[in-house]
């Protein structure tokens, strides 16, 4: 009896506790508006009172001028490997300076992509289209580029749909 | 008097049997329709895997993603003849990529394709009973 009466004690005790912190947990994120000054927040949050309290919002213009920062030196980057003058022989003005950053691209890669684009135009225009070609087809077009394998897609599509290649697969051609 | 219970038995389920097949079917077997800009094909799953004679007809949709920029969706039909459609799309919104993967065995499915893309231009599934 006497162990009983002492379980429940704890267990009650464990309770009441864990209400108790609870409740002065809470208290204390919700009590004020303005838990911390604005001097004490970072530069680019800060609380604010919103629809839930102690909330972070996003300072906009902080952010602009991290966004442009960014850009500014993303396009610096892009642009650097780029010729200052027009290569002789070629008309037109120089780098536009609205041109997105693009993905830079190893030697080996790019000779890759190239490669796997020259095969997959290859088994395109073989004229069977077999099991084998359609394993072979997938994988090279995993290791395009994404215009490469728009261009590697709409060859296959159109070479299908005119006739052009024959399909002996299990299934479908793709 | 026993065997004509058990014969009579076995009728009546033979009888009750079509009872739980209820409801009408109706056959969609395969098309393909080439025209000089565009194609199309229309044709019901289920008509062309367990109504259709020939083994040849079949028709589908099918989804992949590069994990990078896009995901692309396609759509393939073949006839009875053997004629092939295909169409594929690298840029297909939310729409067209939730048609595509509510495809099922009660589905019937239509696509039209750009003939000089081979991009798919329209895509429509539909899921009815009346396939099964």
């Amino acid at each position: 009896m006497n162990k009983l009466i002492t379980i429940g004690m704890l267990v009650c005790g464990l309770g009441v506790g864990g209400w108790a912190g609870y409740q002065l947990g809470s208290a204390g994120s919700a009590g004020s508006d303005e838990p911390f000054s604005k001097a004490d927040a970072p530069a680019l949050t800060k609380l604010v009172p919103s629809l839930s309290p102690g909330r972070a919002d996003v300072d906009a213009a902080a952010l602009r001028v991290l966004i442009r920062e960014e850009m500014t030196a993303a396009l610096a980057r892009a642009g650097s490997g780029l010729p200052a003058v027009p290569p002789p022989g070629k008309s037109g003005g120089g780098p536009s300076t609205s041109m997105p950053a693009q993905e830079v691209v190893s030697p080996e890669l790019q000779a890759q992509r190239r490669e796997a684009l020259e095969q997959v135009n290859a088994l395109v225009v073989q004229g069977t289209w077999g099991n084998e070609q359609r394993m072979s087809f997938q994988e090279k077009l995993s290791m395009l580029d994404p215009q490469q394998r728009d261009q590697a897609m709409q060859r296959f599509a159109t070479a299908i749909n005119s006739g052009s290649l024959t399909v002996t697969t299990d299934g479908p051609p793709l | 008097m026993k065997k004509l219970t058990i014969v009579l038995s076995i009728a009546t389920a033979f009888a009750l049997q079509s009872v739980a097949f209820a409801g009408p079917h109706f056959n969609a077997f395969v098309s393909v329709s080439k025209g000089s800009t565009s194609s199309s094909a229309y044709g019901s799953l289920s008509s062309a895997r367990y109504y259709s004679s020939d083994s040849q007809q079949y028709i589908g949709c099918s989804s992949a993603a590069d994990l990078v920029s896009s995901i692309y969706i396609s759509c393939t039909a073949r006839d009875a003849q053997g004629n092939y459609l295909y169409c594929y799309s690298n840029n297909a919104d939310g729409q067209a990529r939730q048609a595509v993967a509510s495809v099922n065995n009660t589905s019937s499915v239509y696509f039209q394709v750009n003939n000089s893309t081979g991009k798919c231009t329209y895509i429509s599934v539909s899921n009815l009973s009346s396939n099964l």
